[in-house]
């Protein structure tokens, strides 16, 4: 879907064509938008389940819409998108659903790298809650590699977004005394 | 396990069966939120449910679908959108027609439910009209999807009911 510019006109984006060559004048891009628009609603009503419930139960499959819509949009590359998907992995960390965990902490790393950067504290601790998940599955090479990546990220890391020099130093402490339990 | 297609042709998004569980989950979670009287809360999650289900493969797919719709309608009345609450009737019956086929209990409630529109709107003839099918499906076909004999002649009386208030 063509989300990042106008039709009509001639334009020179890489993905022109990919949708239909320009020929909508503008109308999927007004669809992605509002695709966007309506997942960033649900987004904020998967948040208040979140803080307000006990349980993940409802805000799971609003998740599922939003990403969906997100999706379509050609937005999930996005902040919204890194926590959709990094919502989704803790949520089924929580559930022992380690798989899907894994499989949304990865896309949610890729997705971070594209929005923040490699650098970014968030990226880091995505890439670390990948890594535990790892361990628990016991994929320990690969874990191990991962949680040494995330130390090291860590350490390079600046306070920004919310992430304060506490919290990436805490988060450092707690992946070291993973890996200190794996043998590394 | 099956992979579906978003409306726009797009790539798999997901597990059909899945998105339709979750979709269910949200439709019924709405529903008690109607019964509480957030209806701005219910929309939001029947806007997602129903994004959920076109995912699936589309509304004309699943008997999910029709929930969808009886929930689309149970907000509708409560907020006393009346003109609204036809629409979605008659939307969810031909969703019925193309889930479960003509001769279904399921037919007979959304037929019901059409009938029910009518009342509230003051419109007796095609209250009537659409009352007596319900009745007469009800009567007529057989038992089926845990709907059973009983329950249905319940809804015969039910339907009679609002039959009598139509005809006033």
């Amino acid at each position: 879907m063509c989300g990042s510019h106008e039709h009509g006109h001639d334009c020179a984006h890489e993905d022109q064509g990919a949708c239909c060559g320009g020929a909508c004048g503008g109308e999927h891009d007004r669809e992605a938008e509002a695709f966007t628009a309506q997942a960033m609603q649900l987004l904020e009503v998967a948040d208040g389940f979140l803080h307000r419930d006990q349980t993940t139960d409802d805000a799971e499959p609003i998740l599922a819409a939003a990403k969906v819509l997100l999706t379509r949009a050609g937005t999930l590359d996005s902040e919204a998108g890194v926590w959709l998907l990094s919502t989704t992995g803790i949520i089924a960390n929580g559930k022992g659903q380690l798989h899907a965990a894994e499989r949304a902490f990865r896309q949610a790393y890729d997705v971070s790298i594209k929005a923040h950067g490699e650098n970014h504290p968030g990226t880091a601790i995505i890439l670390g809650n990948l890594g535990n998940v790892l361990a628990l599955i016991g994929k320990t090479d690969e874990a191990i590699e991962t949680l040494q990546n995330t130390v090291g990220l860590l350490e390079a890391a600046t306070p920004q977004s919310g992430y304060t020099a506490e919290t990436i130093e805490s988060v450092r402490e707690e992946k070291l005394a993973v890996l200190q339990q794996l043998g590394a | 396990m099956s992979d579906s297609k978003n409306s726009n042709g797009g790539a798999p998004i997901a597990d059909a069966e899945q998105l339709r569980r979750e979709a269910m989950t949200l439709i019924e979670r709405s529903n008690k939120f109607v019964e509480s009287g957030d209806t701005d809360i219910s929309r939001t999650l029947l806007g997602a449910a129903a994004v959920l289900i076109d995912a699936s493969g589309g509304e004309d797919a699943c008997e999910q679908a029709f929930n969808l719709w009886c929930a689309r309608a149970m907000v509708a009345e409560k907020c006393g959108e009346t003109s609204q609450l036809i629409t979605i009737a008659k939307r969810a019956h031909e969703v019925a027609l193309k889930v479960y086929g003509l001769d279904h209990p399921v037919i007979g409630l959304a037929l019901m439910n059409v009938g029910d529109a009518y009342v509230q709107a003051g419109d007796t003839a095609k209250a009537q009209a659409a009352l007596v099918q319900a009745i007469t499906l009800f009567e007529l076909c057989a038992p089926a999807g845990g709907y059973t004999r009983q329950y249905m002649n319940a809804m015969v009386g039910t339907a009679r009911e609002l039959l009598s208030k139509a005809q006033g």
